[in-house]
């Protein structure tokens, strides 16, 4: 499986409470986007430091909904999704990519929660998909 | 995505990225894969995203 990094700030939001809708109330949007070069965990914190974004046909500016649902359980938090984020190719016209990054749309700038990495180059063509397979949740907080 | 290419027995696995990550000193083994519609030769790229869990450390 494709093991996660967390970006630094996401700790410090945690704390200072910026993704509290996302967390319980389910009110905020998480997104996943796409991009070829590797984000930076520890310089990276809004959506506007992340690498240049993916663009094809198919493929939405600021990605595409992680589907988040919240949950909270005694003493733990955990946020999962209802479904798996893909993407379907409209033409030949897709930029490579290797990295999904998660991050809060609606928070402002988009603070970034953690990314993913594939492990290899992805070529996407026309008609070919490209889907995040959400094993269990995307995070927990114990 | 095509129905047929919804029916995980129609999936069949034409290639695994599999390669060595290093995150917090520990070594991972990626597996993503490229996977093909025995129906209609669609082609389908598939990450499995393991979660992130994040622990507060007790004392003690």
């Amino acid at each position: 499986m494709a093991t996660p990094t967390k970006f630094e700030t996401f700790v410090t939001d945690m704390a200072a409470g910026t993704h509290v809708n996302a967390l319980n109330a389910q009110t905020d949007t998480l997104k996943t986007s796409l991009c070829l070069t590797s984000p930076s965990a520890s310089l990276d914190s809004l959506f506007a430091d992340l690498p240049t974004e993916t663009t094809g046909t198919g493929y939405t500016a600021g990605g595409e909904d992680a589907l988040n649902t919240a949950a909270t359980a005694s003493g733990t938090i955990t946020v999962g999704s209802s479904g798996n984020p893909s993407w379907t190719a409209g033409a030949g016209d897709w930029d490579d990519f290797r990295y999904v990054t998660l991050y809060n749309s609606t928070v402002a700038g988009g603070p970034l929660i953690m990314y993913w990495d594939y492990g290899s180059t992805v070529s996407l063509g026309n008609g070919e998909t490209f889907t995040v397979n959400v094993t269990t949740n995307y995070f927990t907080v114990l | 995505m095509n129905k047929c290419c919804e029916v995980k027995a129609n999936r069949e696995v034409i290639k695994e990225d599999i390669s060595t990550q290093v995150n917090g000193g520990v070594e991972f083994k990626v597996s993503a894969r490229k996977e093909k519609c025995t129906s209609c030769g669609g082609i389908h790229y598939v990450m499995d995203a393991e979660p992130l869990i994040l622990k507060m450390k007790e004392n003690g």
